[in-house]
């Protein structure tokens, strides 16, 4: 599949969403803005690192936030959406709301990790 | 060079009506859809403001901006995060940007 494009992330998020049984955000311009900035980090980091957050550009350090992130089936489960909200809940939209803001779960250390990462490199 | 020295060197400036003197500063990555919900929210208020996207940036500043970050607001950074004379707001939330911006 090609990722790099806009059409092959497009397909991509509704593989994911389909099979983990969820479904993608309704509101276009949202969605497009998400799957834009997907195809923009596989085009800089070489994988699909969620657009919402800082990448260290390492993949052994990003692998949790390879979209779908690691904690995207935790945070569906209980708020309706992942971080993004790029993936919801198949009943997100009963709930009479667009979006949800849904904090952090991803351990403290491993962004600390990061931070290490980067100071290392000149 | 400092943190604060960096920031100025590498932040971006948006005009706004200039309406309020709050000066706006926001931190954001390029690729994030709430991010750009936060631009557009100022940018809809004629708001003035300035902003750095970390993404884009060397490793090193980053690193130096978020540590600054971190520490002078004892807290966790997430995208996108607003500063301003009068407090901080983590993640898009208009309804805090509203009562911290008086719009």
């Amino acid at each position: 599949m090609e990722m790099e494009t806009i059409e092959g992330m497009n397909k991509y998020v509704n593989q994911v969403a389909e099979k983990n049984n969820w479904i993608l955000n309704k509101d276009d311009l949202t969605l497009n803005e998400l799957i834009d900035g997907l195809v923009n980090n596989k085009k800089n980091y070489g994988y699909q690192s969620c657009p919402c957050r800082l990448a260290s550009g390492k993949r052994d350090l990003d692998r949790d936030l390879i979209c779908p992130c690691d904690y995207a089936p935790e945070d569906i489960k209980e708020f309706g959406a992942c971080y993004c909200n790029l993936y919801m809940s198949l009943n997100f939209y009963d709930k009479g709301i667009d979006y949800i803001n849904v904090p952090e779960r991803r351990p403290i250390e491993k962004e600390n990790a990061v931070m290490e990462y980067l100071k290392s490199k000149k | 060079m400092s943190a604060e020295e960096i920031i100025e060197r590498l932040v971006k400036e948006v005009d706004g009506e200039e309406k309020i003197e709050e000066n706006i500063l926001v931190f954001t990555l390029s690729t994030c859809m709430w991010c750009k919900k936060c631009k557009s929210f100022l940018n809809d208020n004629k708001m003035k403001y300035r902003y750095i996207d970390l993404d884009r940036i060397d490793p090193n500043n980053k690193s130096k901006i978020i540590e600054y970050l971190r520490s002078k607001y004892q807290s966790r950074i997430s995208y996108p995060f607003l500063v301003c004379e009068k407090g901080h707001v983590i993640g898009y939330n208009p309804e805090k940007y509203k009562e911290l911006l008086k719009i």
